[in-house]
């Protein structure tokens, strides 16, 4: 018999449109069975019972005929569900990623100079006449400042300073910024790592 | 979202007006510290009393007082924040400070987003008042049915 299979040849366009079926019909058995082992458990029947959303048979034959013209959709149309399947792979990998990316204001357009972390300090005590800023540079912002240069580890780790015009788009989500917004990126191969902002509102 | 509870600010006298504006914001992101919301009209979980003090000339934005919830119960001020300082000058804040001003001509039941007469309008740099000036708002125009998309008109 698979001799006989394995001769076979397609010789009219019913043979011809049996074998493009075939696909489809995996596909369609593989749908069924994902449909049936997930349908409504008996409790869940029994609750529908209770609240009077017992299936009638108008509703049975209803389904039927949705299942029947969904399964000639498959028969037929399997490739555009091929072609749908990996779009949306692609498309979820997408997602994915942009939810993955953190969400910085500073973006590699308003990086402006490389920075020695040394400078950087110089130039940022705050004066307060009532003395009321820690004499430490960065202000109250020290322990952040820290925090941030404890992660630049890496030899080609450089600090930049970066300047965001007001009414600019910023992060992740393209929010326009209502002030200018400045401070300090650790960037690494052209990438952005972390951000510390200095002043924004 | 609920329209939110306003920070306080104290200009010219000892009388607090609404603040529409969270200067404390840049920090706490910062700092990486976060506090509980205690109901839905503080979502940030926290409100702040602001102060604009004039010292030889220069006028200066300082917290004189928070109310922040750590936990539903514990509330911690501002020098649990900021150890041994009673007041802090936001030396961090660039930008601009709202303070909405006479009678509300629309509530919106979000955010800041209610209009009031007046705004009063305040930009600092580094902490430090550089200009201030006050907007005059008017009762925006009710929308009708026409300018609402289809889909979210009410059922004929």
């Amino acid at each position: 018999m698979i001799d006989a299979l394995l001769a076979w040849r397609p010789q009219t366009w019913v043979d011809y449109l049996l074998l493009y079926i075939v696909p489809g019909f995996g596909m369609a058995m593989y749908l069924l069975a994902k449909t049936i082992r997930e349908r409504p458990s008996e409790f869940a029947r029994g609750l529908l019972n209770v609240l009077g959303k017992k299936l009638t048979l108008v509703d049975r034959i209803k389904d039927g005929a949705v299942y029947c013209f969904a399964l000639a959709c498959v028969l037929l149309g399997w490739p555009g569900f091929v072609i749908w399947y990996f779009m949306n792979k692609k498309a979820e990998v997408a997602r994915q990623e942009f939810q993955e990316r953190p969400e910085f204001d500073c973006a590699p357009e308003y990086l402006v100079a490389v920075v020695n972390p040394v400078d950087a300090e110089i130039t940022s005590y705050v004066i307060d006449p009532l003395g009321k800023v820690p004499a430490l540079p960065f202000g109250h912002l020290n322990k952040a400042w820290g925090n941030f240069l404890a992660n630049m580890l890496d030899e080609q780790d450089e600090l930049w300073s970066f300047y965001i015009p007001m009414g600019s788009k910023v992060g992740k989500y393209q929010r326009m910024c209502r002030a200018e917004i400045r401070g300090y990126a650790h960037v690494r191969d052209g990438k952005i790592l972390a951000e510390f902002i200095t002043e924004s509102d | 979202m609920t329209a939110q509870v306003a920070e306080r600010l104290i200009y010219g006298g000892n009388k607090e007006i609404g603040l529409f504006s969270n200067p404390l914001s840049l920090y706490l992101k910062q700092t990486g510290i976060s506090f509980v919301s205690p109901h839905t009209a503080n979502w940030r979980g926290y409100v702040g009393t602001w102060k604009i003090i004039e010292t030889d000339g220069v006028e200066r934005l300082y917290l004189v007082k928070l109310s922040a919830h750590k936990s539903y119960e514990e509330i911690v001020g501002v020098s649990d924040v900021f150890p041994g300082f009673d007041k802090v000058f936001a030396h961090w804040f660039t930008g601009q400070l709202r303070c909405p001003q006479g009678a509300q001509l629309e509530y919106r039941h979000m955010g800041y987003g209610s209009i009031y007469e007046y705004d009063l309008l305040m930009d600092f740099k580094q902490g430090v008042l550089v200009n201030k000036h006050a907007r005059h708002n008017e009762v925006p125009p009710k929308k009708e049915e026409k300018d609402i998309p289809s889909f979210l008109r009410r059922g004929q």
